[in-house]
């Protein structure tokens, strides 16, 4: 250990970030991976103090001190009840960022893993056509064969794993055309809407049916053509320049025309990561201050709806919902009661509390195919809350969430329904 | 910690693997390192950490250590203020974190049996739909054990009225130093004997490891009110809290903050306090509504004795929790004037509050350090925080020695080392300051009637060195590694 | 030689001692140095019929010269006392600044606050919350050998080193002699007074106590009692199989809600009458209760029953039905909230030593079987002979209650061959 005053300076990390941690544990009981396993070194404290450890020179970057932080959710709910303010979400994207130069992972993998996070996600095109290739991979009945025989396993359970996730599709692609959806009202507001990249594919009734809601509460929505992935996933594993690079893309993207107006978003993850733009490109002199001014028109669809006057359509809904929080709306953008709020106002529906609602469900992007074993561990947790709270419908704000929360009552075998809260309110205008 | 101890038990590593199985037997370099500290300024490294999930277990990891003369450490979340939890002689560390299970709640004789990981608010929030809760409730509720609450005797702000733990304790399982695994207590309320439940209490974990708890329940009220007060100065504060205990109120909480923690929770949480506020009170009071509105008016009629500035009545949980949000964020928010600081942890008469404060204060001044005080005042507990910059050379050893000289402040005027947060390492070297060889001495016999034969958290609670302040000072630094404070 | 120093019938060896305070006590003590002499700590010797017979001892240690409130700080509430005060003189003293000490043990004129707490006699002022150890927040103790020892402190909260005085309570003088307790104080309440309900049925004291256990009601006390033990005591109280005595106390308006509460649930039970005490018939009757075992014949038993507030159901019916069963009387004290309970068997005959040690080992059984324990407080001085007065407590803690006695009194020079660890020795 290096003496007193020897301590070499910050490597990758803001020192008076880091030293914010007092080590007071406060955080150990909102931590899904520590909940799941009782260890401290999946715990955030337990991760900080290793980062502060690299950082004193007291210990070096090994494969087991880079397991223990790859195996953050980084769901940031440690972030949001530390009472020391210590940014948790800043200080694990740097970690992740500055370790992938000491990962020693095999050129093949590393090549895939490249071409999905730099050219597939943030390309609508590529991500499009691939997601056609499974849409045919499930209907061909392939697929069925496939989860018949196991082949999968015998390969690799990773494989498998990433098998399972394979989205079903819901209808028809929601592309980001520059399309303008319009009310029909006659003062109508204009706002724009952030496709994503994952959801429009996989999750086009549901883009469609937000957008209806939108539409009925007096709003002409946008979906500006040249907009881009939101970054999210490069920032998760710690690709920081291309997640800058997208978010210059984007505040261009959707600065035509309406530099002012609202951006409405229909995934709690991608909200919450360009909400935090202006943090990002802090340090870049032409785009900070048109960062941070991007940022404040970010909003997440459900904050937003709740605060129009929305008029609900007349159809009952007959269901028990619960509501699973998705982490980066409520930790990071710290909304909590808006969904809630919309749930309860839908006629038919009764709500009620899912015990740990705040606790991660284990999707953390690609956490649930990189992380499949701590994922489960987290999410039949999960399933075991959603049981006992004895809804027929568990809604929720995020497609990661979504298709976690699908996978684990599929496998549990629950006859329970995850949809979208604007899923919901769209129903009190379609259902018969 | 010797290196022929480390040998011995990397020897053993493949035994403790078999007991607890090999997911929860950790030895690398990097897992042991997140196990070196816990709340407080302490740091030791274990050798091994092992996770048990049962009694039987943990009794045959102590017999294994007690074979090879290995100290055991229990650990609980590791939020302890005064190094408990903290390995300092090497050893075992014993992980409660995995026996976490509430294995029975009995409604009409109001008890529940627990494990010793089960968290202090989980076992509330549990017990709420049965109209119960339980009483001790430390700030740190959120993530600290009831096994952690037992060894320190834990308090929290609502213990004013309720007592503190070992209140609450009805009786335990425990794994002597030797392996045995008994009862001290079960669910009854009074029982034949020596009290060896109350003497484990507060024991900080040197006398026997805690598998099971049996704890009392109580109802929840049927109403709650809650008061700020905000005063121009800590004086007329102190002495409405004096005036308040006088008159023979057991409120259910009464705490207090000084304008440093007024300025630091304004910053974090926006609580409100009006302009000029020095000091704050904060008054909550439980019970039949009769009562709670009853005392309530006494209160404060005597607190307007004492000009305050303001006075904000909450009763429905979602006011309360408005008042209540500054103190309870008050801690964390101090980082907001200093980068670090050091909670020191005294009691003393409720009498005396102000002319402590007042010393408090001189010294703050004469020191140039900020010393924001935030305390349990009904019962006279303080805890003064002083704000200081680690990176700033000299700071840790001058605060250090600043701690010191407020608690023997505390013990001079009749008080204590420690209200709530327990000995440890931290203090172990300032208890001569209130009591004699032989009162240590007698205490230490504890030990040799429970047999641990100095295994079970050696080294801590008494004086280690030749019992001298100074040397407290000097070992406290010498512990302070890089980047390691409160 | 008093009457008061004999225990068991035994009168001490070599004398009789009076410290007037520590410093004498702890000379006396380290003075005594020759092995195997046996010192017993009296306070008002109310309670020293408890326990083993002793086969003898030497010196009777009356501490009733130590009879001094130290010190009462009334704007903190807590106070310093010498161990020999009674708690007659302590309460009196306290009452001046309207506070008291949430202990009332029986016989207060006697009974010292030292003898009180080391024979673990905590009394009904107590509900839910306060056992008398956690009034208890300093202690001063002397050692067998002579040194004088403190834990705690007059403050009302404390983790600095262990929690000694734990051990002393309910210790009986067998690991040091008490010299001196702080105490926390309770304000006095401004009204107080007695709910009396009478029932047919030990179902309906039962019932009622529970109701009340889930009710915002917060008694200061609470006991049931049979109608042996209403005879006994000669209470006049509605005619009744069980007797419920409720004691609240508070500010008027609480007080009234309180009263309140238990009208309106009282009024579903058919079978109930009522009554209500003001302060001081309320006062009498509770003293009554607390010396109850001073009614009875000097040839009764009495027992004291731990257990919990589900248990001492089965527990009560049971005991009820042997003592009938075997033709004697019994009269019950029983607090339903806390799972305690006193009995009393009155006039006991004289009778051969086997049938007396099977019947109580037969309540002994009847306890365990309720997941209960015993503890005899007295018996007919001819029962006690060889008999083990103590309930059971499990291996373990034995073998540490053990270990405590010979590390703090390896001599056994305080109250040898009395209390439960020394059973071996007897
Ligand atoms: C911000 C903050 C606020 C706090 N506020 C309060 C407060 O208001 N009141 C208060 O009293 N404390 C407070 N504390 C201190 C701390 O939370 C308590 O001391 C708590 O009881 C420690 O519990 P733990 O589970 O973290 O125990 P640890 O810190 O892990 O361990 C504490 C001690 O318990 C022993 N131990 C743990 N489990 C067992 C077991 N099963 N058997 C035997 N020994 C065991 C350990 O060996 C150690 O000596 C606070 C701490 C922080 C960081
Ligand atoms: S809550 Fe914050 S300060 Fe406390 S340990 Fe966690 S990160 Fe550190
Ligand atoms: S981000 Fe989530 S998973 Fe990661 S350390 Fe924090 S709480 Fe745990």
């Amino acid at each position: 250990m290096p003496e007193v005053g020897t301590v070499p300076k910050p490597t990758w990390l803001d020192e008076s970030e880091l030293y914010k941690c007092v080590h007071c544990g406060f955080c150990l009981q909102a931590c899904p991976t520590y909940l799941s396993t009782g260890l401290e070194t999946e715990s955030p404290r337990g991760r900080i103090a290793l980062m502060k450890a690299v950082n004193e020179g007291r210990l070096e970057i090994s494969n087991q001190v880079m397991r223990h932080w790859d195996l953050c959710v980084q769901c940031r709910a440690c972030e949001d009840v530390c009472p020391s303010g210590v940014p948790y979400g800043n200080l694990i994207e740097a970690t992740m960022d500055h370790v992938r130069d000491y990962r020693r992972i095999g050129l093949l993998p590393r090549l895939v893993y490249e071409i999905a996070l730099r050219y597939l996600l943030p390309n609508q095109k590529n991500l499009s056509v691939l997601v056609s290739m499974m849409d045919f991979y499930i209907k061909s009945g392939f697929q069925k064969l496939v989860r018949k025989t196991k082949i999968l396993k015998l390969i690799s359970r990773r494989l498998e794993n990433l098998e399972m996730m394979t989205p079903t599709l819901n209808g028809e692609f929601f592309r980001a055309d520059g399309h303008l959806y319009q009310s029909g009202m006659a003062d109508a507001e204009k706002i724009q809407m952030l496709t994503g990249c994952v959801m429009p594919l996989t999750q086009g009734n549901q883009m469609r049916a937000a957008v209806r809601v939108l539409n009925k509460a007096g709003k002409d929505v946008e979906v500006p053509s040249s907009q881009v992935c939101c970054g999210a996933i490069n920032s998760h594993v710690g690709d920081v320049e291309k997640t800058k690079d997208l978010a210059r893309e984007n505040i261009e993207a959707f600065s035509n025309g309406n530099p002012d107006g609202v951006i409405v978003v229909a995934s709690a993850g991608c909200g919450a990561r360009m909400k935090e733009y202006g943090p990002l490109l802090a340090d870049d002199p032409e785009y900070s201050s048109k960062a941070t001014n991007f940022s404040k028109r970010v909003v997440d669809i459900n904050e937003y709806l709740n605060g129009t006057e929305l008029q609900l359509g007349e159809s009952v809904v007959p269901r028990v919902v619960t509501y699973q929080d998705s982490c980066h709306l409520a930790n990071v953008q710290k909304v909590r009661d808006a969904p809630r709020d919309l749930l309860k106002s839908i006629e038919g529906v009764d709500f009620c509390e899912l015990e740990e609602a705040n606790i991660c469900c284990g999707a953390g992007g690609t956490y649930m195919i990189t992380e499949p074993e701590m994922a489960k561990g987290i999410l039949a947790n999960k399933m075991k809350n959603i049981i006992a709270s004895k809804a027929d419908t568990i809604a929720t704000a995020n497609p990661g969430c979504f298709m976690q929360l699908q996978n684990g009552i599929r496998e549990a075998g629950l006859d329970v329904e995850v949809m979208y809260v604007t899923d919901l309110l769209d129903e009190t205008y379609t259902k018969k | 910690m010797g290196q022929s101890q480390s040998l011995k038990i990397k020897d053993l590593i493949p035994e403790l693997r078999k007991i607890v199985g090999d997911d929860y037997v950790l030895d690398d370099q990097a897992d042991l390192l997140v196990y070196e500290y816990d709340g407080s300024i302490d740091r030791g490294n274990p050798v091994v950490v092992v996770l048990p999930d049962t009694a039987k277990k943990i009794s045959q990891v102590l017999k294994l250590a007690r074979s090879n003369s290995i100290p055991v450490v229990a650990r609980g979340a590791g939020t302890g203020l005064s190094g408990g939890a903290i390995a300092e002689h090497g050893g075992i560390v014993l992980s409660m974190a995995r026996m976490n299970q509430i294995l029975e709640v009995n409604r009409s004789d109001r008890y529940a049996i627990v494990e010793p990981g089960v968290v202090n608010l989980d076992l509330s929030t549990h017990v709420a739909s049965e109209g119960l809760y339980y009483a001790p409730d430390p700030s740190s509720q959120r993530a600290c054990t009831i096994g952690g609450n037992i060894a320190e005797n834990s308090g929290g702000p609502h213990c004013l009225a309720y007592g503190v733990t070992t209140n609450h304790v009805l009786g335990m399982e425990v794994v002597l130093a030797d392996g045995t695994i008994t009862w001290f207590g079960e669910n009854e309320r009074d029982g034949i004997g020596y009290d060896l439940r109350g003497i484990t209490i507060g024991s900080e974990g040197t006398l026997a490891i805690v598998t099971k708890i049996s704890v009392r329940l109580l109802r929840l009220p049927e109403h709650v009110k809650t008061m700020l007060m905000s005063f121009e100065t800590i004086e007329d504060a102190s002495a409405a809290v004096t005036g308040i205990i006088g008159a023979g109120m057991v409120p259910a909480a009464l705490e207090m903050m000084d304008h440093f923690c007024i300025k630091a929770a304004e910053g974090a949480v926006g609580a409100g306090y009006p302009e000029g506020a020095g000091a704050v009170l904060l008054v909550e009071l439980d019970g039949l509504l009769e009562s709670v509105e009853e005392e309530s008016e006494e209160i404060e009629a005597i607190c307007r004795e004492f000009s305050p500035l303001e006075i904000r009545v909450a009763t429905d949980s979602l006011e309360r929790e408005k008042l209540w949000s500054g103190r309870k964020g008050v801690l964390g928010a101090l980082g907001r004037l200093a980068p670090n600081y050091y909670l020191v942890d005294g009691t003393i008469p409720r009498t005396k509050l102000v002319e402590v404060l007042k010393k408090i204060n001189e010294i703050s001044e004469r020191s140039g350090y900020p010393i924001a005080n935030l305390l349990h005042a009904g019962d006279g507990n303080l805890h003064p925080s002083i704000l200081f910059d680690e990176r700033k050379p000299g700071d840790v050893e001058n605060i250090l020695a600043i701690g010191a000289e407020i608690l023997r402040i505390c013990v001079d005027s009749g008080g204590v080392l420690s209200g709530e947060h327990g000995i440890g390492l931290e203090k172990q070297d300032q208890m001569p300051l209130m009591f004699s060889e032989e009162d240590m001495a007698t205490m230490s016999l504890l030990r040799l009637a429970f047999e641990t034969e100095d295994l079970l958290n050696p080294g801590k609670v008494f004086p280690t060195g030749a019992g001298c302040g100074d040397i407290s000072q000097a070992r406290a630094i010498a512990r302070v590694g890089p980047g390691a404070y409160i | 030689m008093e009457e008061k120093h004999l225990i068991d019938g035994i009168q001490p060896n070599q004398g009789l001692i009076y410290p007037e305070d520590t410093n004498e006590l702890s000379s006396v003590l380290s003075d005594i140095t020759e092995p195997g002499r046996v010192v017993v700590p009296i306070g008002g010797a109310t309670r020293l019929q408890i326990g083993a017979k002793m086969p003898t001892y030497d010196y009777a240690l009356d501490l009733s010269n130590m009879n001094h409130l130290v010190a009462h700080n009334s704007a903190d509430l807590t106070c310093i006392v010498q161990s020999g005060i009674t708690l007659h003189s302590l309460q009196n003293q306290l009452r001046e600044q309207e506070q008291f000490l949430a202990v009332d043990a029986a016989f207060p004129g006697k009974a010292t606050i030292g003898g009180t707490l080391a024979s673990n006699a905590p009394g009904y002022l107590r509900w839910q919350l306060a056992h008398m150890r956690d009034m208890v927040i300093g202690m001063q103790v002397v050692l067998p050998s002579g040194t004088v020892t403190k834990s705690g402190g007059p403050v009302v909260k404390n983790v600095s080193g262990y929690d000694m005085a734990r051990l002393h309570v309910g210790g009986y003088g067998t690991l040091g002699v008490i010299s001196e307790i702080s105490f926390k104080l309770t304000p006095l309440p401004r009204r107080q007074g007695s709910f009396l309900v009478g029932f047919e049925s030990e179902h309906g004291l039962q019932n009622f106590s529970e109701e009340i256990f889930d009710s915002y009601v917060m008694p200061l006390a609470l006991t049931g009692m049979n109608e042996n033990l209403i005879k006994m005591l000669q209470i006049d109280a509605p005619q009744c199989q069980y007797l419920m005595v409720i004691r609240i106390g508070g500010r008027q308006m609480a007080f009234d809600r309180q009263l309140n509460i238990l009208n309106k649930m009282v009024g579903q039970y058919q079978d109930s009458q009522t009554d209500f005490l003001e302060q001081n018939a309320s006062d009498r009757l509770w003293e009554k209760v607390r010396d109850f075992k001073g009614y009875g014949a000097i040839s009764s038993i009495t027992g004291r029953v731990f257990s919990t507030p589900t248990r001492l159901r089965g527990l009560l019916r049971d005991i009820d039905n042997y003592v009938e069963e075997i033709g004697l009387t019994l009269a019950i004290c029983i607090q339903p909230g806390f799972g305690t309970m006193e009995f009393h068997i009155d006039k006991v005959p004289a009778e051969s030593e086997v049938r007396s040690t099977q019947m109580i080992e037969r309540i002994h059984d009847i306890a365990r079987q309720n997941q209960s324990h015993i503890n005899y407080e007295t018996l007919p001085a001819d029962f006690k002979n060889g008999f083990n007065m103590w309930g059971k407590v499990n291996e373990g803690s034995l073998g540490i209650m053990r270990s405590l006695r010979d590390t703090y009194d390896p001599g056994k020079k305080l109250n040898r061959g009395r209390y439960l660890t020394d059973k071996e020795d007897i």
